[in-house]
């Protein structure tokens, strides 16, 4: 049994325009202490699959499918049960480090009352915690960062401090969206490695969401390619990487920038767009933008396990 | 205090302007007296420098403030215009900060409660609510409210103030208070609702914390700065007295003063009282910017 199993997870939205189906019978899993790298290009519903384990979904949202978290069904929780999961096993660090701190509170404050909350410490027990967690994610003169407000850091510094803040009450998932995308290009090299040290020494799982592919070869042994809500492929990261089997996953690895392409050469993106998500097509969601497609690509294509632990939903093999 | 310093030259204009507007309206504080001899009128109106050129008034006027002297009233003789509101201004007060607290306590959890319910029954029955409170004026609460509690039920006075009398504080304070309250419940609705859209209320969310920890502790700072914009003139006008519900219950505040002054074109009285309630604003506004400062940390900085 994984840490985490995701099953046959539908995520939809009531607008006004319509439903909006985000997510479309998605399964994954993510073992202990193991590293998973979700990838898809913006809007396929990464986001809102992270924020279905966290129980943080909007109003708007119907949530179908089931997740277990150490065997225990999350979606059928109470809020008060979901509570003493988020933030004390199940830690999310956020996209957008300049704002997701709380600009009138302290980063001491703001810490230590994660620990009040799951490990009833008092205040001072937290603080003193608090500034040994900082030190581990490598922040100097951590008691004095305490005592500082969000707008006094940089924006890798709070990042530093979000990803502390979730590894206070050691999580055994960590949850990260695009923890990198809103830093300076060496500042995102340096979370990208303190997300991999932190990870050996405190065992926790990862579940990294981004849209570039080059970052989960550094990080996660394995990663899942999604579109439209939908697993294209997953499997060993270095196998989906080296031999791509699924025509979406070659058309990211395509469009990255090569490492030592100069900064203004534009990506070669895959042509066309997503599919618009109030009128999913019945068949393979990637179809019309597919340069293999034929005919059994109008029906929904099942997902089949491949040689090398390599999962894919593709008629063309 | 640079603030409190740079408003001097509004307050100037402010004091010269309702100075001369007061002059030019028809009319003048000894018109009632119609018998009045000619050479009694000369007389008072020697006294009370009536006579000598506006631009000599005026000046007269402002050399008299420059030295904290708001004149002598003309309808109460006897009397300064700095005594008369020394007298009206703590009734004016009273009244007026319990209303505004009542504002805040009863509008602002009306206001976090609807946004915690946002579009659901609950929300809608307070908002509903509010619209009507904002769109009924004071002056047909209040004697709604006598004809109810004072007329039909005899459970309070209906009017009058004498010391000390908490009972007669209820009504006008209530009658205060509504506008106040359907008008704050809203405000902070709105603002309540905008902050639970924001990251860190999230990141407050995703750290485990119960629904009332991330109301009160992550949103509720931020959800006030609106109302603390919108309290500044608004609680400078309430505590100087109300002149509508001042009138109805027969209060003897500074609004009634302000009423009658006008009325009997006491013009010291009138301006006395405008220069007053110019003051309290710059004032309030000065309280308000600093307890911005106490709460949002990225103020206090700069
Ligand atoms: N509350 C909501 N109501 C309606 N639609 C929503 C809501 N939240 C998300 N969506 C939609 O769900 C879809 C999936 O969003 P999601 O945030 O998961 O994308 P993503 O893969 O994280 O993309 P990105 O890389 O841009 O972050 C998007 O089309 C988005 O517009
Ligand atoms: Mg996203």
């Amino acid at each position: 049994m994984a840490l985490l199993e995701v099953d046959n997870l539908e995520i939809s939205f009531r607008t006004p325009e319509g439903e909006l189906r985000a997510v479309n019978g998605l399964s994954l899993e993510v073992g202990a202490g193991e590293a998973l790298g979700v990838v898809g290009e913006s809007g396929s519903g990464k986001s809102q699959t992270a924020m279905a384990i966290m129980g943080l979904l909007a109003r708007n949202a119907t949530v179908r499918g089931r997740i277990r978290f150490d065997g225990q069904d999350l979606l059928g929780l109470k809020p008060a049960q979901m509570n003493r999961i988020r933030g004390a096993q199940i830690g999310m660090v956020f996209q957008d480090p300049m704002t997701s701190l709380n600009p009138y509170l302290t980063v001491g404050t703001q810490m230590a009352e994660v620990l009040v909350q799951h490990r009833g410490m008092n205040q001072v027990a937290g603080l003193a915690e608090s500034a040994r967690m900082l030190e581990a994610v490598r922040i100097p003169d951590a008691a004095r960062r305490l005592s500082q407000y969000p707008h006094e850091l940089s924006g890798g510094m709070r990042q530093r401090v979000m990803i502390a803040m979730t590894l206070l009450c050691r999580p055994r998932l960590l949850i990260a969206d695009e923890p990198t995308t809103a830093l300076d290009v060496t500042v995102q090299a340096q979370i990208l490695e303190l997300l991999g040290e932190l990870r050996r020494e405190f065992g926790v799982a990862v579940m990294l969401i981004t849209h570039d592919l080059g970052i989960v070869g550094e990080l996660c042994e394995r990663t899942l390619v999604m579109y439209a809500g939908q697993l294209m492929e997953s499997g060993p990261t270095a196998q989906l990487l080296s031999r791509p089997g699924h025509p979406y996953t070659r058309g990211l690895l395509d469009s990255r920038p090569a490492l030592d392409s100069p900064l203004d050469v534009p990506l070669a993106a895959i042509p066309g767009t997503p599919p618009d998500l109030l009128r999913l097509p019945p068949g393979c969601p990637f179809q019309p933008r597919c340069p293999q497609a034929f005919e059994a690509c109008s029906r929904r294509p099942a997902v089949v396990e491949r040689p090398g632990g390599v999962l894919r939903a593709c008629h063309a093999g | 205090m640079r603030r409190l310093l740079a408003s001097i030259p509004t307050l100037l204009v402010l004091i010269t302007l309702a100075f001369f507007m007061m002059r030019i309206a028809p009319g003048g504080p000894f018109d009632k007296e119609r018998s009045l001899l000619p050479e009694i009128e000369a007389a008072i109106n020697a006294a009370y420098h009536l006579d000598e050129p506006l631009w000599q008034q005026y000046l007269r006027y402002m050399g008299g403030l420059a030295r904290g002297d708001l004149g002598p009233s003309f309808q109460y003789a006897g009397f300064s215009v700095t005594e008369l509101i020394a007298q009206g201004f703590p009734v004016s007060l009273t009244i007026g900060l319990l209303s505004m607290l009542l504002a805040l306590l009863v509008g602002g959890s009306a206001g976090i409660w609807a946004a915690m319910r946002q579009n659901r029954l609950g929300d809608w029955s307070v908002m509903t609510l509010s619209m009507a409170g904002i769109s009924l004026p004071s002056y047909v609460i209040a004697p709604l409210m006598i004809l109810l509690f004072a007329v039909t039920l005899h459970w309070l006075p209906a009017g009058g103030w004498e010391q000390g009398r908490y009972l007669d504080m209820l009504m006008p304070v209530l009658a205060l208070a509504l506008p106040q309250i359907a008008y704050i419940a809203r405000l902070m609705r709105g603002s309540m609702i905008e902050v639970l859209r924001s990251n860190f209320i999230r990141t407050a969310r995703a750290k485990g914390l119960p629904e009332r920890q991330v109301i009160l502790r992550h949103a509720l700072k931020p959800a006030m700065m609106p109302i603390l914009s919108f309290l500044g003139p608004t609680a400078a006008g309430v505590i100087t007295g109300s002149v509508v519900i001042e009138q109805i219950f027969g209060i003897p505040g500074l609004g009634r003063y302000f009423v009658q002054a006008a009325i009997n074109r006491d013009y010291t009285l009138v301006l006395g009282v405008v220069i007053f309630y110019g003051l309290l604003i710059v004032l309030f506004n000065f309280l308000v910017d600093l307890l911005y400062g106490a709460l949002d940390p990225r103020v206090r900085v700069e």
